[in-house]
């Protein structure tokens, strides 16, 4: 196993790993802002020099962060990019998408043990790899499983001050982070590829501020591993291109609650991804439990970052009932009303909701200012 | 004078132009993912064809347009970058931030007469070139001119619309890159000056993710700023030279600024949020009232928030909440007139009605 270590942060893989600490740049540049404090970043490459400021200025802009002073030298010795292409792989809807788009050009499926699944959890991240290992093989890739500890643990050193770091551990909260993670164990990786695809997480006409994003992600680029945002494709039109390859359709785990082990088939996510699924006229998919009906739906509360996904579901194809349950969802969220249930106490609170709102905007034109 | 024309397109400048077509590319394909019509690019250098297909992508998720298929043959020989750095320059407030602030790099100042400014309209261009003449020679630039028909047709006003495929919110990227393109043997990089924050980029036709993607072996296209509206004029300020020269009026009315638009009342606002009570560039026009009647897009509600501020005297700072309040509540401006103020009422209304029934999940 080899492992690099940079003041508490730890990157390890059976794989060989880079030997300069230029991986660790993005967690300490994310660091700098979160804290408000300049950090050293050390050496960093010509290319990822030209571009610290530019994504300092956009985290900083994104999380609300401190306008920080930012130091570092410019490594001399460009090492020549290696052979190879990979893709973050977590089986979810993104990566199945970017795997399938780039089949012949990606030699390496990267999955990370400290991102969605803790380090601590053993038996799921188990399970999890060896669905990855079985995906990898019969796609034909190299699976490269990589241990952090970035996301799951905290280093005594330096000693952390700034309240919105997420437990456990992460600056400016993991959804706004998780991009710069991707970013270091790419870097960790550098001597297996010289390309690194990221599957993109919205679509170009949906962007808001997020840790992936197309605008940050190939900022992050060195010369000796390119970085790429991959997609900008709708969920939708990414389920539609899954739909012609069962044997990826049937690898599915898109679940947040079973940390991508399996799919439980009640969570928003799992909501949503049947519902593209039935979209596209797939009405079983043996990835998930029989569990959708418009009840399921209606109940979903949605946030600001999920509600663009449940937009591409409206008039798409969806059976009646479906689509005007997929209304109801998003209905509620527009209108902040508690989810349609059934049950006529919730009846009841809704329409008292909707009463306090009405009253509100109908005393809007008195200018309070 | 030298042109280039691609049909019925032109460009023209004193200086020297591209001699390849190249130029064109940007506004064929953007016209092609509008109209959803498949099309042939002819020559597209490597680096430029290796994100062809992502431009697409963005202008079709953000026009919205046609996904369409590609076609081109990549160029062997290519043009070697040039020397010089080049930013364009329309004399507002973006324009003038970028302007300062790579003082030491920049070496050209590229003003556009048919960019928001019709040819037709002389008498206006006239003023701004005066004055960009002016910036040029104070901050020691040269200033390079040019004329286009990518907008507006020669001859017509514009009042009449023009003949872009789509938007122009959208579209005057593609008319940029085609300018800069053509300018290629005047420089190898240049900046174009942000429109929004990088808080809240919103799809537009320059942004930070699109303008870096025109790039091709001899010119490099940099997105300067992402910095907040007030920050920009936070630097502006400390230059009297810069600030007295400020074009940011889009009337045309064949003076610098009218003072009464949205885009006069806003600067303005955001000059007197910074402590200058009077700046030679603009008339004596703001008052509260002239504030309140302004009505927003909610993508710009950010920049007036960043204007709420203790400096702004009381009376300008309450207006611009009332107008900030009426664009997040959709009612037309209170502008004091009953008529205006039973019309606030009804849209109020109505607007209430919508939230009372909301639980029928009918919309």
């Amino acid at each position: 196993m080899n492992r690099v270590t940079d003041r508490g942060f730890w990157i390890e893989s059976e794989v060989p790993l880079a030997n300069t600490n230029e991986w660790s740049i993005p967690l300490w540049l994310l660091w700098a802002v979160s804290e408000g404090q300049p950090a050293d970043l050390g050496s960093a490459s010509p290319l990822l020099a030209s571009n610290l400021e530019t994504l300092r200025d956009i985290y900083v802009a994104w999380t609300g962060g401190r306008q920080i002073p930012v130091s570092y030298e410019i490594s001399s010795d460009v090492t020549a990019p290696a052979s190879g292409v990979s893709l973050f792989f977590t089986a979810g809807v993104d990566s199945f998408h970017s795997l399938i788009n780039h089949l012949e050009e990606i030699d390496n499926l990267v999955f990370v043990h400290g991102f969605d699944i803790p380090l601590a959890d053993t038996e799921i991240f188990a399970h999890a790899e060896a669905h990855a290992r079985e995906t990898a093989c019969l796609f034909g890739k190299r699976l490269i499983v990589v241990r952090t500890n970035m996301r799951w643990e905290r280093p005594e050193v330096p000693v952390l001050t700034n309240k919105r770091w997420e437990w456990p551990h992460v600056p400016c909260g993991w959804e706004m982070t998780h991009g710069a993670a991707m970013a270091a164990v790419a870097h960790a990786l550098a001597p297996n590829h010289g390309k690194v695809y990221i599957a993109s997480t919205y679509s170009y006409s949906e962007l808001l501020p997020w840790g992936s994003h197309p605008l940050l992600d190939p900022l992050w680029s060195t010369e000796a591993v390119r970085i790429v945002h991959d997609g900008g494709e709708t969920r939708y039109n990414k389920l539609r291109l899954l739909a012609q390859h069962p044997e990826a359709l049937a690898r599915l785990r898109v679940c947040v609650d079973c940390m991508g082990s399996k799919n439980c088939g009640l969570c928003e996510k799992c909501v949503r991804t049947m519902l593209g699924l039935r979209s596209i006229g797939v009405e079983r998919c043996v990835a998930f439990p029989d569990t959708l009906t418009p009840t399921l739906v209606r109940q979903q509360e949605l946030k600001e970052n999920t509600v663009l996904h449940w937009r591409e579901l409206l008039d798409a194809g969806l059976p009646p009932e479906l689509n005007s349950a997929v209304r109801s969802a998003i209905n509620s969220y527009k209108n902040g009303l508690p989810v349609r249930t059934g049950y006529f106490k919730r009846g009841v609170k809704r329409w008292l909701y909707a009463a306090r709102n009405a009253g509100k905007v109908l005393m809007s034109p008195i200018d309070r200012s | 004078m030298n042109r280039v024309t691609d049909r019925g397109f032109w460009i023209e400048s004193e200086v020297p132009l591209a001699n390849t077509n190249e130029w064109s590319i940007p506004l064929r394909l953007v016209e092609s993912v509008v109209k959803g019509n498949p099309v042939n690019l002819g020559r597209v250098s490597p680096r430029l064809a290796d994100n062809l297909e992502t431009i697409c992508d963005i202008y079709a998720a953000w026009i919205p347009g046609h996904k369409i298929p590609l076609e081109y043959e990549l160029s062997s020989n290519l043009a070697a970058p040039e020397n010089g750095v080049s930013l364009f320059f329309s004399g507002g407030v973006d324009s003038f931030y970028s302007l300062i602030k790579l003082r030491d790099e920049i070496d050209n100042l590229v003003l556009i007469h048919g960019f928001d400014i019709p040819l037709a309209e002389t008498k206006t261009f006239e003023l701004a070139l005066k004055q960009a003449r002016e910036v040029a020679r104070h901050f020691s630039k040269r200033l390079i001119v040019v004329r286009t028909n990518l907008h507006w047709e020669e001859s017509r006003l514009y009042t009449e619309r023009s003949w872009i495929p789509c938007d122009w919110g959208m579209y005057h990227g593609v008319v940029l890159a085609a300018v800069a393109y053509a300018l290629a043997p005047n420089h190898r990089k240049i900046y174009i000056a942000s429109s929004s924050s990088y808080a809240h980029l919103h799809p537009w036709g320059t942004h930070p993710l699109l303008d870096p993607l025109w790039s091709n072996e001899a010119v490099h296209f940099v997105h300067d700023g992402g910095e907040t509206r007030l920050n920009k004029l936070r630097l502006v300020i400390q230059h009297p030279e810069a600030l007295s020269q400020l074009r940011v009026c889009w009337e045309n009315l064949g003076i610098n600024n009218c003072g009464l638009c949205l885009k006069c009342v806003k600067t303005m606002l955001g000059l007197r949020a910074l402590g200058v009570v009077h700046c030679a560039a603009f008339p004596d026009t703001l008052t509260p009232e002239l504030v309140r009647e302004q009505a927003i897009f909610p993508r710009s509600i950010d920049v007036w928030q960043e204007m709420l501020c203790p400096e702004l005297p009381p009376a300008l700072n309450a207006a611009a909440q009332s107008v900030i309040h009426n664009c997040q509540s959709g009612l037309p401006p209170s502008t004091g007139h009953f008529k205006r103020g039973v019309k606030r009422w009804l849209y109020a209304a109505r607007n209430a009605g919508r939230a009372l029934i909301a639980p029928l999940d009918r919309t």
